[in-house]
């Protein structure tokens, strides 16, 4: 009778990230809870079909390297594990940008680009008064700054959860999704020194706080599920999506992005509406637009004007390019909106 | 563990404390010491090797892995000369070093021995016994790095080496003889005295290499193995050595005479300065090496005499772990983008009552807040399904 080979070490030793060690030098470093990631793991590797068995299903994947931890706490846990009780799940939800769930222009991506557009300054917007009053702002722009919050003109970002079925015939839009697939919370996370949080409500825009801020200067703001931010599967034009024949939705079809990817069309879950704002940091200086951003002087006009009548051209701005995350609590999915804040010189 | 969701709170059942003690062997060779790097003038006028720093002020130097002007050195340790109130020297009073050499005899008295229940600086005791006996009153401070002692010294395992030739010379490194002397904290892993306001400390003893005293090569040997030489202090990281060792004997004189190291004051010479161990290029008793030197010079001769030193250092670790534990029915599903296919699960094949199964890499621990304080890595991917549970044993170090 061999021994048993007991030469594997299942102490893993972990490292403190920044943040955590910035905690650690104000006292107020307490660790309550954990959560296992599969960051290095490519699902797309697993193979079901894989003629020894299925034993060999995931040979591919348990043979991935393993790095090192780092210290920087926003690279690190991107994918998380997710607990959910049932085994019988065969879709999960995903997150989707919906450029279209008030119309094209209040959500949409700025035109021939995956970027939402933030003024962050009143000047940037040489035609204000008629851009802003008549809601003229090109599509895909947002104002980023305080002053005019009521001139917004609805303006946000939308983020809808469902499952993209698409070539599923068993999956339909007027199916409630399974409760425990429901998003009960997000986390937002922006660059604190570019950005602050709004959220719209359908009607008026609401500002957050910051749960806590790491040494990065990323942002982390929680929002529950309850917020008026969030937008229930079922609530406010999504009320008449019933159709025996899956495909006649009318208006309200046109604003679901899970209804245009599905075939038959999929369960879709609620939806976050989020409205970054500019710092003043951003409206006062120039200093961040010179250091992390790129300076155009020519050759790149942009037109804030929708009608496009060269009322609002802007030859001559700086930009910076950044990120907005969203993460669901309950399913952990993740999702990133890329902004770009503009600023005329 | 709330139903859809990635983090499971720690209980007070899930972490545990450890200490534990890691130790490293540091060995300074005599390349470090003496004779490796070129002589130049130093702060206080006085040539010396590059890797040896010195001061305007001729309070101490310090003793550098490499030349001490590059952002590459390390720093070893420092070197410092004391003496106290009552020593039986005559130091030559234009040269200004007795005072020095008071008062940094009193700073490390006041700060490793302590003081009296009358408020006075208490002496550096022999014995460790400060009712009795007696004072070691000329002596050498080596002052460790914190770079090298980390926590502490480690108990018994201390030791430095002289050379104690008759004659002196500066190519002790390239032509050494086996004339030395070694002072050790012998038996001090299980002997060590606690009495001290800078934490334990050990008593320092002394052996020669080579006992035959006759040939002209080892000038003084030890009679005694348990004659006390000096005091280690094991979290100051000092070490008190009384310069006794290199001065010829009360019990005879000239070469080949014996070192009665309990006895051992210097406050004679009966050689007139010229001793049985020189001390500097003059062949200057160790006597004479202090009563007309600074503390600089006097620290070259000594340093000049060193072969090698020798200890282990301590790192205490205070370890929390934290028991990580994934139920059967817990972490099988992933928020990976690769974990989906139009949202179907890519693990499942297709098939509903497949079980799900995931992969862990990380570990992550959380605040309260949900901010990411410390991770962990797996060596390779660890399946988890509902077949299984994991409990990892995550331990974070201070």
């Amino acid at each position: 009778m061999a021994f048993l080979d007991n030469s594997g070490d299942i102490i893993l030793d972990a490292v403190l990230t920044d943040a955590g060690r910035k905690r650690l030098a104000r006292g107020e470093f307490s660790i309550t809870k954990f959560a296992f990631s599969d960051e290095e793991i490519n699902y797309t590797i697993f193979n079901s079909a894989h003629s020894s068995g299925s034993a060999f299903y995931d040979i591919d994947i348990m043979q991935t390297p393993i790095l090192e931890a780092f210290t920087n706490n926003t690279s690190l846990m991107k994918t998380k594990l997710v607990s959910l009780n049932r085994q019988n799940i065969l879709f999960m939800p995903i997150f989707k940008l919906n450029p279209k769930s008030v119309d094209s222009k209040k959500t949409a991506q700025v035109s021939g680009n995956n970027y939402h557009g933030i003024i962050v300054d009143r000047n940037t917007v040489t035609e204000a008064n008629t851009l802003i009053a008549a809601d003229k702002l090109a599509a895909g722009y947002m104002l980023g700054f305080s002053g005019a919050p009521e001139a917004r003109n609805n303006r946000h970002i939308a983020i809808d959860q469902g499952i993209d079925g698409a070539g599923s015939t068993s999956l339909d839009i007027t199916q409630t999704m399974d409760s425990d697939l429901m998003e009960t919370a997000y986390l937002v996370k922006l660059d604190n020194r570019l950005l602050t949080l709004d959220g719209y409500t359908g009607a008026a825009y609401t500002s957050f706080d910051s749960s806590f801020v790491d040494d990065d200067n990323i942002a982390t703001y929680y929002i529950p599920s309850t917020s008026q931010i969030v937008q229930g599967p079922r609530d406010g034009d999504r009320s008449d999506l019933a159709d025996s024949a899956g495909q006649n939705f009318g208006l309200a079809a046109d604003k679901e992005v899970f209804y245009a990817s599905a075939s038959a069309s999929g369960p879709v879950g609620p939806r976050i509406r989020l409205h970054p704002v500019a710092t003043e940091l951003l409206r006062a200086s120039d200093a961040l637009f010179t250091e992390i951003g790129t300076t155009v002087t020519s050759g790149a006009d942009i037109e804030l004007d929708e009608p496009n009548t060269s009322l609002a051209t802007m030859a001559s701005y700086k930009f910076i390019d950044t990120v907005m995350n969203v993460v669901g609590i309950t399913t952990g999915y993740s999702i990133d909106i890329p902004l770009r804040l503009f600023k005329r010189t | 563990m709330a139903a859809g969701s990635f983090f499971k709170t720690l209980t007070s059942s899930d972490k545990t404390t450890t200490r534990t003690l890691l130790h490293e062997n540091i060995p300074i060779t005599q390349a470090i010491l003496n004779g490796t790097y070129t002589k130049a003038a130093g702060a206080d006028s006085v040539s010396r090797e590059l890797n040896v720093k010195s001061f305007s002020h001729n309070m101490f130097v310090s003793v550098y892995d490499y030349p001490h002007a590059s952002s590459s050195a390390n720093h070893v340790f420092d070197m410092s000369v004391g003496l106290a109130s009552d020593h039986g020297l005559t130091v030559d009073p234009t040269n200004g070093a007795a005072t020095k050499e008071k008062n940094i005899y009193n700073q490390m008295a006041q700060m490793l021995v302590g003081y009296d229940t009358n408020g006075a600086v208490r002496k550096f005791d022999m014995d460790g016994d400060f009712t009795a006996g007696s004072h070691h009153k000329e002596v050498a401070f080596f002052n460790f790095s914190r770079l090298l002692t980390k926590d502490e010294i480690k108990k018994g395992t201390f030791s430095v080496t002289f050379h104690t030739d008759k004659l002196f010379s500066d190519t002790f490194h390239s032509s050494p003889s086996n004339a030395t002397i070694t002072v050790a904290d012998t038996g001090a892993a299980t002997a060590y005295k606690v009495n001290s306001p800078a934490g334990e400390y050990g008593i320092l003893k002394a052996t020669t290499a080579d006992s035959d005293t006759t040939d002209g090569t080892q000038a003084i040997k030890v009679d005694n193995s348990e004659d006390k030489v000096g005091l280690i202090f094991y979290q100051a990281g000092i070490v008190v050595l009384n310069l006794g060792i290199f001065a010829n004997s009360g019990s005879g004189s000239g070469a080949g005479s014996t070192n009665d190291m309990s006895l051992r004051l210097i406050t004679t010479d009966s050689d007139g300065g010229t001793a049985d161990v020189g001390m500097n290029s003059s062949n200057h008793s160790i006597q004479k090496l202090i009563e007309e030197n600074k503390i600089g010079a006097i620290t070259d001769g000594i340093r000049e005499r060193m072969k090698s030193v020798t200890f282990n250092n301590t790192t205490e670790l205070n370890s929390t772990i934290y028991f990580c534990r994934a139920n059967h029915n817990e972490f099988n599903y992933s928020s990976n983008p690769t974990y989906l296919e139009n949202s179907k699960i890519r693990v499942k094949a297709n098939e509903i009552t497949t079980p799900s199964r995931s992969y862990v890499t990380t570990v992550g621990l959380y605040s309260a807040d949900n901010e990411l304080l410390a991770v962990a890595k797996v060596s390779e991917p660890l399946r988890k399904d509902p077949s299984n549970e994991l409990t990892l044993r995550v331990r974070l170090d201070y």
